[in-house]
């Protein structure tokens, strides 16, 4: 695994709240499959639908 | 005057000044590392690939294991034997193969990973207390360290009376590799820029609902039942879905994709979700591996000297 790739896997990820966010994959997610699959993180609705935003925003071209 | 063919036995001996000699072994390398000519173009980019290659994953064919700083060298090399004519005329008829001896001093649980290269046969490069790191070079530009056989002897209980430690000796199985064929690389480096990783046993710490799991990572000791906790030490670095890796499939061939990776307190660990639905169309008895991406990944993002052991989960 050269520099590079490392850089890219690192920048692939989210981190939000002390979770980190599989930032590519939560891009493609809907709110309501994101609400489903971390539901037991106990977000708020309002956390998640910044999450979807900031993921979809950073790593749309993914 | 005799008929010669001096000119063409050998070449100049000219002196080069201030020419590099070996200087006092401070730490060995071993693996089956080798360098081409962009990796020792300067010492900065000798020491970017040494580093590298000491921080691959293992299984890795060209991983190197940088053993404990050296604290005595004993040269264990055999007197060459001599031979005498009837009239006085002495001739060596056997030159000794080199081999040292060097004494170190690990605990117990390094000791006994050190105990797994006992008697094997690896290529070993010597670092020297002048920062040289001495190996065998080729007519191809390869750099690469010297075939010797290495012994690992383990320490004793004191005495009360003498210092003891582990003894390491390596044998050079060919005397051109040590005398002829021998070049060196400078670097920047001391012995302890050369860190050794740990094994991290990836392990439950409370049982998965589902494909929701808690994890914790602990580098087991000599002292039974007792473990170095990796998650009091990267509690937050190691909340990264980059830093964890799962697999599944035939030879853990296809990855599968992680969610979310969260700091799990009450548990002592981390809660890695893996997703729904490629976890929930796994058929029952199908494996997944979970652990942490490759060593060099992990250094690069400050969780250093680790390397994981992953879980496998049985899907019931």
């Amino acid at each position: 695994m050269d520099k590079k790739e490392i850089k890219a896997l690192l920048d692939n990820n989210l981190s939000y709240e002390g979770i980190g966010f599989n930032g590519p994959h939560i891009a493609k997610m809907s709110i309501e499959q994101l609400t489903k699959e971390v539901a037991h993180h106990q977000l708020t609705k309002e956390q998640i639908a910044e999450v979807s935003s900031l993921a979809k925003k950073k790593y749309s071209a993914v | 005057m005799s008929f010669s063919i001096c000119g063409t036995v050998g070449g100049n001996i000219g002196s080069i000044d201030c020419d590099v000699r070996r200087g006092r072994p401070v730490g060995i390398i071993v693996g089956s590392a080798v360098f081409v000519a962009a990796d020792y173009a300067s010492s900065a980019t000798f020491q970017t690939a040494l580093l590298t290659k000491v921080k691959s994953a293992a299984g890795s064919a060209s991983k190197l294991f940088p053993f404990p700083s050296i604290q005595t060298t004993n040269d264990k090399t055999d007197a060459p034997k001599e031979g005498t004519y009837g009239y006085g005329l002495k001739q060596i008829l056997l030159q000794g193969l080199p081999a040292y001896e060097f004494i170190m001093i690990p605990g117990t649980t390094q000791e006994k990973k050190m105990r797994q290269f006992h008697n094997k046969t690896v290529p070993v490069f010597v670092f020297d207390d002048a920062g040289n790191v001495w190996g065998v070079g080729d007519t191809s530009g390869n750099f690469f360290g010297a075939t010797c056989l290495i012994s690992v002897i383990g320490k004793g209980f004191e005495d009360g009376q003498n210092v003891k430690g582990t003894t390491v000796q390596i044998s050079y199985v060919n005397a051109g590799d040590f005398y002829d064929s021998a070049y060196f690389m400078s670097t920047t480096f001391s012995i302890s820029s050369l860190k050794a990783l740990n094994d991290g046993i990836v392990a439950p710490v409370a049982v998965n609902s589902t494909n929701v799991f808690h994890l914790g990572i602990k580098i087991p000791t000599a002292q039974i039942g007792n473990s170095v906790d990796v998650h009091l030490k990267y509690p937050t670095e190691l909340s990264s879905s980059a830093l964890w890796a799962a697999f599944t499939g035939v030879n853990f061939a296809t990855t599968h994709t992680l969610t979310t990776v969260a700091n799990d307190t009450t548990n002592g660990g981390w809660t890695v979700t893996l997703d729904t639905t490629q976890f929930g169309a796994l058929a029952s008895g199908a494996q997944v591996k979970i652990g942490l991406v490759a060593p060099g990944v992990l250094d690069a993002a400050g969780v250093t000297e680790l390397e994981s052991v992953p879980y496998i989960y049985t899907k019931p």
